[in-house]
């Protein structure tokens, strides 16, 4: 076990120094100066010059990603060409948004998930079935946006139950935070149930076919066991793969979500870094979104030591 | 620089400027902070000014928080303990904020609203006519826009007013110069109604009887300058010029200005109070923001007097002169002045819009 965690720490290192290369290289290259995007409109010639070469601009792209680099295996991922933020505080800042929502949103997803995709497995073909799939198919084919502006017109304006937008600390008001939080977690939460449906109940399916089901009825097992022991506990290892991969997304950021409901978490601050060439504050948020990938990924795979014992490491 | 007392500050220039005070405290202005927090460069994460109100912590893009401060010059003031900035990105859900009570105020509506939001009577909307204008930048270093007549043929064949409501709605009034009517240093100079004849007159004259084709350049960034787009293309296309539109994000938009990879872009300026504002580093030979290429040798003495000079008689005509020869050689095509549009709660007094999208809180407070 510790050699597995060993090669995996290797390798997540790895592919997070390819992933920041990669990053550095594309936002570097496309069209679009971050210097004459920060002075604005006072700026002239020389100081447009004077600023990229302070800035080290005029190096080598190289040179300046390996400096980047240096400075970040050293905990130090610089500071926002456009606020003087150090970028690893301004990464934090957004971290307890990020975190609720994703999280609410998943819980959301998964206790609708679950139940409706194992449901309409076991029950194939019949009415519940059929009411999964086709609430499955609404919710991955409506646009994320035009739901939670659906949402906020109904509850906020209209019923005044809820607020709009924006996003409280659940250690300044803890009311405060779940209110704001309902429509933004629903939204996704809903969303990613409609996904995780339709792969709950493919996994299901395909365990339910299998042989040693077959034979485990055939040997007179209740129902509830053969259920239970049988299908679920071995189509749990699709099902924690899908909720893992969700997870692992939703810590990414949900720009557009992010967006309606005035959310401060990780998408916007990439979306506005991309957007305003900020190259440090680009990098860092792309780190973050790895590593939360790379760790979500690990607790998956661990997990799989506790469901499947043919799995060890 | 000379600090004579406590309260004095004496500023010895090499030239006259009669722009001085709106450079020092208007919407581009500066602040008078402490030594220590330039020094150190803190003052980009914790401002220290001398205003009504004084920082208190910010989350970039998402908000700001500011209290009142106790020790503001004017005393009693402000009356209200603090304020929040918080960034909204989406329009629908600003307006819903407002509209709840969520926030008291808001400084963007969707412009396609404001009429009807001002006549609902649940909030109170105020428009400023005030110093952004927006116009089409043509690139003389390429041809056919290197010929004055090709230019001055665009500038016929436009209708503003469709321009400016397709952009804008209500919100913004077309105009041939940049300067509002609104403002002092307004110059009534309507050289180019629209005419479609005399349009397709002068492209014959230029070489372009059947017109040509070209691009506009709109940025998402500004939305309405898209609008603009569409609407300006099928204008032109009634005298033959055939116009592709390639829209950009604001850092791609950038570059390509800034590299002259353009034929004609759309874009605005705004904040603009002194006349100075509105020409110099946009028309002057070679300054850095003169994307045009315009260059022309009578017009940069103009400018240049009209920075010095300091009656401001002597100074009107000087501009008057200046807004002629830069509207007639039309190295832009000036399309509409938009207004500044605020909206807020009724139970918020003592504030008013003002024109430089400056945003005064001292006089404020809240009758609830």
């Amino acid at each position: 076990m510790a050699n597995f965690l060993l090669r995996r720490l290797f390798s997540t290192l790895l592919v997070m120094l390819g992933i920041s290369f990669i990053v550095f290289m594309i936002v570097h290259l496309v069209p679009g100066d971050p210097v004459r995007i920060m002075l604005g409109l006072q700026a002239d010639q020389a100081k447009v010059e004077e600023i990229r070469h302070l800035m080290g601009f005029d190096r080598p792209l190289m040179v300046q990603y390996f400096e980047w680099l240096k400075n970040a295996l050293q905990g130090d991922l610089g500071e926002s060409y456009i606020t003087g933020q150090r970028v690893s505080e301004a990464v934090a800042q957004r971290l307890p948004a990020t975190f609720s929502l994703a999280f609410a949103a998943l819980l959301i997803g998964v206790i609708i998930a679950v139940p409706a995709g194992v449901i309409s497995a076991l029950k194939s073909g019949s009415g519940w079935d059929y009411a999964a799939m086709i609430f499955s198919q609404i919710g991955v084919s409506i646009p994320d946006f035009w739901l939670g502006i659906m949402f906020i017109l109904v509850f906020s304006l209209y019923l005044g139950w809820l607020p709009p937008s924006g996003f409280t600390k659940p250690s300044e008001d803890f009311g405060d935070w779940l209110r704001h939080l309902i429509l933004p977690a629903t939204t996704i939460g809903l969303i990613s149930a409609s996904i995780m449906t339709r792969f709950i109940r493919s996994a299901v399916l395909e365990m339910i076919a299998k042989n040693h089901v077959r034979t485990a009825k055939a040997k007179g097992l209740p129902q509830s066991r053969v259920t239970s022991r049988h299908i679920l506990l071995n189509a749990s290892i699709p099902i924690v793969t899908i909720i893992g991969l969700q997870l692992a997304s939703l810590l990414g950021g949900v720009i557009i979500v992010e967006i309606i409901f005035a959310w401060p978490g990780l998408g916007r601050l990439a979306l506005d870094a991309v957007t305003r060439r900020d190259y440090p504050m680009v990098q860092g948020a792309v780190l973050m979104v790895a590593m939360a990938f790379a760790i979500v990924n690990l607790i998956v795979d661990l997990l799989y030591v506790y469901l499947d014992p043919r799995v060890k490491y | 620089m000379e600090a004579i007392d406590d309260m004095t500050v004496a500023i010895a220039l090499t030239e006259a400027s009669p722009n001085l005070l709106g450079r020092i405290g208007a919407y581009k202005g500066m602040a008078i902070v402490p030594k220590e927090i330039v020094e150190d460069g803190t003052v980009d994460t914790f401002p220290v000014g001398t205003g009504p109100f004084k920082f208190v912590e910010f989350t970039p893009g998402d908000h700001v928080t500011l209290e009142a401060n106790s020790d503001y010059w004017e005393e009693g003031k402000p009356y209200i303990d603090g304020v929040t900035f918080q960034i909204i990105p989406d329009e629908t859900v600003l307006l819903t904020n407002l509209m709840t009570g969520e926030v008291d105020w808001v400084d963007s509506l969707p412009p396609q609203r404001v009429t009807e939001l001002a006549t609902s009577g649940e909030i109170i909307v105020q428009k400023k006519s005030g110093g952004d204008y927006w116009y089409i930048g043509l690139n003389l270093n390429r041809e056919p826009f290197n010929d004055v007549r090709v230019r001055q043929a665009i500038a016929y064949a436009i209708n503003r007013s469709d321009v400016a409501a397709a952009s804008k709605w209500d919100t913004a009034t077309p105009n041939q110069g940049p300067i509002s009517p609104d403002s002092f240093w307004y110059y009534d100079y309507q050289s180019f109604d629209q005419d479609l004849e005399k349009a397709k007159e002068l492209l014959a004259e230029a070489g372009y009887p059947n017109g040509f084709d070209t691009e506009f350049m709109p940025t998402t960034f500004y939305e309405e300058t898209v609008r603009s787009a569409q609407v300006l293309q099928a204008q032109l296309a009634q005298v033959g010029i055939n116009a592709d539109i390639r829209t950009l994000e604001w850092g791609t938009w950038l570059e390509e200005e800034g590299a002259g990879n353009f034929d004609m872009y759309i874009c605005g300026w705004v904040g603009n109070l002194d006349p100075d504002d509105y020409f110099y580093a946009q028309h002057h030979t070679d300054l850095f923001f003169n994307f045009t290429g315009y260059s022309n040798p009578d017009a940069d003495v103009l400018l240049d007097e009209g920075r010095t000079e300091t009656d401001e008689a002597a100074r009107k005509e000087i501009y008057d002169q200046v807004q002629e020869l830069i509207i007639d050689e039309a190295p832009y095509v000036y399309l509409y002045s938009s207004d500044v549009v605020q909206a807020w709660q009724p139970y918020v007094r003592g504030y008013s819009t003002i024109g430089t999208n400056a945003k005064r809180f001292e006089n404020t407070w809240l009758d609830r």
